[in-house]
């Protein structure tokens, strides 16, 4: 314990305390402010291209007075061979030490054949396959448990195609508010909520909700497929009539 | 003067508006082939979405594929990004063949923006099973004689000379059967079935459905059950078959010649007998009606 710790301590809270001035607080806050409104404005301020006509200006001045000219930078004369002479010894090394024979070492194992490479992970892109340009049935390469033939690469194709607008606009119809009528009406916890016949209904209504919303999200923001967009109308009348069917039992 | 003025002003505003109705997309596609072979012993798995898959027979002992992969947007740059999002997988596990479309995003990535689609043509060996399943698009097998597995949402059946067993789980999804020679079990729910010239026995399970079902000589055994679903029977010649019918709270109408005796208000019965040595067709249904046509 430290000696005279409690004179120290009530020393310390008779130390005078002091408070910044109040316009302090102020100014930094303006010039906070002033920085940020600053870099807004530099932002916002318009930039300014020069007239091509300058450009013209410049180089006639430049033709005029050629000492204005940038100056090419000249390398002595020397240098140019030495530089070509040593990039060609370098490449003469690395060729002779490339293409050199080695001796054949009879007890060296033969270096392993290159790993095939994996397959493509679930979520890798498509794989790229070496094209086979021949006629017959393409060769067979195994991997583990796996086996598939040479193909060619994907090409890629462009076209276009028109879309009824008729069609989107269905795909895109908000839901019925009215939808939520029994929802709202059921958490008042009627009696008629609790009939068998009426849970047969919701069940089959909310089925039904589930099916259409998929249905939704499957035909997207262009709709272009008559067939599923004629399935999601009929879907919507068969909720119609579960609804009525409901409200009437309500 | 002014009225043939006033007509082509009327007609031009009409051709504007009519061009004005409609929206152009960029479709941008990709296009794979695989082949993959094949021998006896090996099925081919298949797991689509948003894809129309057709599977026809080939007498080659390799399974071939060829995809487009599309992406639509009105926009060129948004259907480029979207098209390859696309995951297009073909791999053989022991004795299963797996290929498999679907649109697969990276974590932190945006979903397309754009109508994806899959158009897939596989051309199968004869014998070789398949298991198909499918959300969003459409399905058309025909003249394989290996057993079929089918599973729809959304995914419309187009079947046609299937000679092994088949079997369906159809939901949203309208299933249509031509000359199907084998054993035939299906699971409808919200789904239309029509089904002519079969020549096996079928067994149908239907909910909220339509059953279409076109009978003849050829016919074997056929086990209906449906609830909320209409039953209609396409039958030129009754005597070639055994019936009992049976409706809770629907309509019966069958020929004269059927037997209604037993009927009340809440069940209606409907029975025929033939020939001991007949095959039989066994319908009942909960809230759905039960027609004979002939």
């Amino acid at each position: 314990m430290e000696k005279n710790s409690e004179n120290l301590t009530k020393a310390i809270t008779r130390l005078p305390e002091y408070q910044p001035p109040d316009l302090l607080w102020h100014n930094l806050e303006e010039q906070l402010d002033y920085e940020q409104n600053l870099e807004s404005l530099l932002r916002e301020m318009p930039t300014y291209a020069p007239p091509a006509a300058m450009w013209d200006q410049l180089s006639l001045k430049i033709a005029k007075a050629p000492e204005l000219a940038p100056k090419p930078r000249r390398t002595q004369p020397g240098f140019k061979w030495i530089i070509a002479a040593l990039l060609l010894a370098l490449a003469f090394s690395i060729g002779f030490w490339k293409l050199k024979p080695t001796p054949a070492v009879p007890s060296e194992k033969q270096a392993p054949t290159p790993a095939i490479p994996d397959l493509p992970k679930i979520n890798d892109a498509i794989a790229q396959i070496v094209p086979d340009n021949r006629q017959l049935a393409p060769p067979i390469k195994k991997i583990k448990n796996t086996t598939y033939a040479l193909s060619p690469p994907p090409r890629i194709t462009l076209r276009k195609e028109v879309v009824d607008d008729r069609l989107i606009m269905a795909g895109r119809q908000a839901d019925d508010p009215n939808y939520e009528i029994i929802e709202r009406l059921c958490l008042e916890a009627l009696p008629v909520c609790e009939e068998p016949k009426f849970k047969q209904l919701k069940a089959e209504f909310d089925h039904l909700s589930t099916a259409h919303d998929d249905l939704k999200n499957a035909l997207g923001d262009f709709a272009d497929d008559p067939e599923l967009v004629e399935q999601l109308v009929e879907i919507e009348h068969a909720r119609i009539q579960i609804l009525q069917q409901l409200v009437t039992m309500m | 003067m002014k009225k043939i003025s006033l007509i082509v002003f009327l007609m031009a505003g009409c051709g504007v508006g009519c061009a004005l109705a409609q929206t152009t997309l960029q479709v941008v596609g990709k296009n794979i082939e695989k082949s993959v072979p094949w021998k006896p012993g090996l099925e081919l798995i298949v797991n689509g979405e948003k894809a129309d898959i057709t599977v026809i027979p080939t007498d080659s002992a390799y399974i071939s594929i060829s995809a487009e992969l599309s992406a639509k947007h009105p926009n060129l740059d948004t259907a480029q990004t979207d098209v390859n999002t696309w995951q297009f997988i073909v791999t053989t596990v022991g004795k299963k063949i797996y290929l498999r479309a679907y649109v697969g995003v990276l974590a932190g990535k945006r979903v397309p923006a754009s109508n994806m689609k899959a158009q897939i043509l596989i051309k199968v060996p004869k014998n070789c099973p398949v298991n198909l399943s499918n959300r969003f698009g459409r399905a058309r097998l025909e003249q394989l004689n290996g057993a079929v597995v089918l599973s729809g949402y959304f995914c419309r059946f187009d079947l046609q000379e299937l000679a092994g067993e088949l079997h369906i789980e159809s939901e949203h999804g309208s299933v249509e059967g031509r000359d199907l020679k084998g054993l035939v079990d299906i699971r409808g729910k919200r789904a239309e079935l029509i089904l002519q010239r079969t020549s096996g026995d079928c067994a149908i399970q239907a909910e909220y459905g339509t059953v279409h079902f076109s009978t003849d000589q050829q016919t074997g055994n056929v086990r209906i059950a449906g609830q909320m679903t209409d039953v209609t029977l396409h039958a030129p010649d009754s005597i070639t078959h055994n019936y009992h019918l049976k409706t809770h709270y629907g309509d019966l109408q069958v020929p004269d010649r059927f037997d209604v005796s037993g009927s009340s208000d809440s069940e209606r019965n409907a029975t025929f007998k033939t020939k001991n040595d007949r095959p039989t067709i066994d319908i009942e249904t909960s809230f759905g009606h039960i027609k004979i046509k002939q």
